[in-house]
């Protein structure tokens, strides 16, 4: 082993250059660094907001052609903030408030004051000019980013002066995804149920409501339409012929309303395509007992079984991926939602709680399932995540929430719900804000789907 | 074997190229130093407590920084700091507001706050929580002479830092309330309950204003950022950098987070 001689420190001398040097960049170091250092503050959210947005129809500017009703202008800019408003994520900001003189404001991104609307601390703009000709309407929108004086969005829309709304719609879809990132869905419609004739016929209505139209008339009774993927062919179940059976409406009308499966089963129901439009899940009973099947979308082949149990199996919606259905069985003892794969038919069960749970959909988004669920007696509104995490219940208060169907960008759901009295239809958000009534009338609203994005 | 002369000769030689090299990375790799203006407190042991209390007429000049240090909203609320026990006379009510603090320690939360009786600010003054800690401290060593018994005299510079580390704190909070008040996260991510974070580098110049502004790093959400960039825009001119960070281009990072 060798021996360390350690010399005391007295010994060293710091008069020695290099040491002193050494010492002297030490310290000039240590005195510079923080000077460098790049200092970051944490800014937390101080939480979420609507954006806040000026939406201004233009008078007619020198060589258009203004439209005789300047009504027309006004609905559509109503329609658009009725949109706006639905969705919860812009706060538009009232006329009243505006600076800039609507008859000085130009349709030109370029020469607007943005100040005067950043002042009223709008963020974004939206600029409407409605012009006639001839009976038919076009529009110009703008959608420009206040405080960098950027034009997000500049959109011309032709129609017949009765399609302002379809106009409002459509550029609220856009803004939408300017804004959000995802397009609205306000141009969709709603498929549903209505009692108003006496019997229980299958209607369409926009989205907000607006414009019912009777789709059936069978003077018989019609249960849970599903869209095809495509927007336009519907299906439902009806005891048109005595007996429960899947029926399938071409809406773009090329053939008449058709009996699905007639050779099959004398009792079919709740039918529901896959995302892809590739298959179609239903239930039917062949020997006493209700179980799920899928056929090929055209209707042809085969059907192939898919549940096997002593129990009743209905109630099927697909996953986006069309990996997976969710449906309701007792198999448990009383009605709970399970998960199927089609492909290994393997199940799980999704719900454990609430005493009867039903009318499961799967979101177009693939990230939550929407189903009622009875609580203390009554039927609400919940949402829950494929893993069985996350239940929320969406709905309150008094009467039975059902039917819950989601809108195509997954951000709103539909419902039916005699809360006021005789069932009618409502809408809400996706987290359960928002609850707007879309139906008024003293007959039964039921059973609403909504339809898909139109293609 | 070496002369102790030719180790420390290659010791220092070894020392220097590692602290260059530091050095170079520290301006070209960035440090960071986040500053996270609302979880912060500080703590104070009673004998620094005391030895603020005592050279109190030497140091008659001194209570102006602090005093505009925090510079919260409602301007005169630092000031009504309330003490429980008024004991102290007059100058040692002052001179509290700066002592050294010793410890950092992440605050659970501000609540616990008898005195201010004014508005409500997110975050405790500075002067708020020492005079609380004093409080406290107060109580529990129950006479003050005891205190100001073992009192070492204050040297002047690390009170000169420590000014200038409540300036720039005061600065940098400044500059995180009015980004914060012009922020308005989008709906949507709260809806979707998606968290994010955005870090956006801005140059001020010695006015306030934004010579450059860029996203460092990206949530991953364009509407997201683009709310940050907004907020940014909106708190145009930021509030002028104090004298000790005033220079052409000066940088500050911006850190957004959202959590539903």
């Amino acid at each position: 082993m060798r021996r360390m001689r350690v010399k005391p420190m007295k010994n060293i001398d710091l008069s020695y250059r290099p040491i002193r040097a050494a010492l002297v960049l030490l310290l000039v170091g240590s005195l510079q660094f923080p000077a460098h250092a790049k200092v970051y503050i944490d800014i937390d959210s101080p939480g979420f907001g609507r954006l806040p947005l000026a939406v201004l129809s233009l008078d007619a500017q020198p060589g258009d052609s203004p439209c005789p009703d300047r009504q027309l202008e006004k609905n559509l800019e109503q329609v658009l903030l009725e949109d706006l408003d639905v969705s919860g994520f812009f706060r538009t900001l009232s006329h009243d408030a505006f600076l800039a003189e609507r008859n000085t404001v130009k349709f030109y991104p370029e020469k607007i004051d943005y100040r005067a609307w950043s002042l009223i601390g709008a963020e974004a703009l939206i600029l409407l000019r409605t012009t006639c000709k001839g009976g038919q309407i076009e529009t110009e929108a703008q959608l420009l980013d206040v405080l960098t004086g950027k034009l997000l969005t500049w959109k011309r829309y032709k129609s017949e002066s009765t399609g302002y709304r379809l106009v409002a719609h459509r550029f609220a879809n856009e803004v939408t995804k300017e804004l959000t990132g995802v397009p609205g869905a306000f141009d969709t419609r709603i498929a549903y149920i209505s009692n108003a004739t006496g019997s229980k016929e299958l209607y369409v209505m926009d989205y907000d409501g607006y414009g019912p139209k009777k789709l059936t008339d069978l003077k018989s009774i019609c249960l849970s339409p599903r869209w095809s993927p495509d927007g336009g062919k519907i299906v439902f179940t009806s005891f048109w012929k005595r007996n429960p059976a899947l029926y399938l409406l071409d809406l773009r009308g090329s053939s008449p309303l058709q009996q699905m499966l007639a050779g099959f089963s004398p009792l079919c129901s709740g039918g529901a395509w896959s995302g892809d439009g590739a298959w179609m899940a239903f239930s039917a009973s062949l020997d006493g007992n209700t179980e799920l099947f899928r056929i090929p979308s055209g209707g042809e082949g085969k059907p192939e079984r898919l549940t096997k149990n002593w129990a009743i199996d209905v109630s099927p919606s697909w996953s986006p991926d069309g990996k997976h259905i969710v449906f309701v069985s007792d198999r448990a003892g009383r009605p709970d939602l399970y998960i199927l794969q089609p492909e290994n038919e393997k199940i799980r069960r999704l719900t454990f709680e609430g005493s009867y749970n039903a009318d499961p959909e799967w979101s177009p988004r693939g990230d939550g399932i929407v189903y009622a669920s009875r609580v203390g007696g009554h039927f609400q509104v919940f949402r829950i995540r494929s893993d069985g995490t996350d239940r929320r219940q969406l709905t309150e208060g008094a009467g039975d929430h059902l039917k819950p169907s989601w809108s195509a960008d997954g951000r709103l759901v539909v419902f039916s719900s005699n809360r006021e009295g005789s069932p009618d239809l409502y809408l809400m958000r996706a987290d359960g804000t928002g609850l707007k009534r879309l139906t008024w009338s003293p007959h039964h609203e039921t059973d609403p789907a909504w339809s898909p994005a139109p293609r | 074997m070496l002369s102790l002369r030719g180790s420390i000769l290659l010791s220092t030689v070894f020392h220097v190229v590692l602290f260059l090299a530091l050095l170079l990375m520290s301006s070209t790799g960035r440090a960071r130093v986040v500053y996270k203006p609302q979880y912060q407190v500080r703590l104070v042991r009673p004998q620094e407590v005391a030895s603020l209390a005592k050279p109190g007429p030497k140091e008659a000049a001194k209570p102006k920084p602090p005093q505009e240090a925090p510079k919260p909203k409602p301007q005169p609320e630092p000031k009504k700091v309330v003490l429980p026990k008024e004991e102290p006379p007059p100058p040692k009510e002052k001179k509290v507001e700066k002592p050294p603090p010793e410890k950092e320690q992440p605050k659970k939360k501000p609540e616990p706050k008898p005195a201010p009786p004014v508005a409500q600010p997110r975050e405790p003054a500075p002067e708020e929580v020492l005079a609380e800690a004093l409080a406290r401290i107060e109580k529990r060593a129950g006479s003050k002479e005891k205190l100001a018994a073992n009192v070492p005299d204050g040297s002047s510079s690390p009170w000169e830092e420590k000014q200038k580390e409540i300036e720039y704190s005061a600065y940098y909070d400044q500059v995180e309330r009015a980004v914060r008040e012009n922020w308005i996260p989008p709906q949507h991510m709260n809806f979707e309950k998606a968290s994010a974070m955005t870090v956006v580098s801005i140059t001020l110049l010695p006015d306030g204003r934004v010579l450059k502004s860029y996203i460092e790093e990206t949530s991953g959400d364009p509407q997201f950022d683009q709310s940050v960039m907004r907020a940014i825009l909106k708190s145009t001119p930021f509030p002028p950098p104090p004298i000790g960070l005033k220079q052409q281009g000066f940088d500050l990072g911006l850190r957004f987070h959202s959590t539903p």
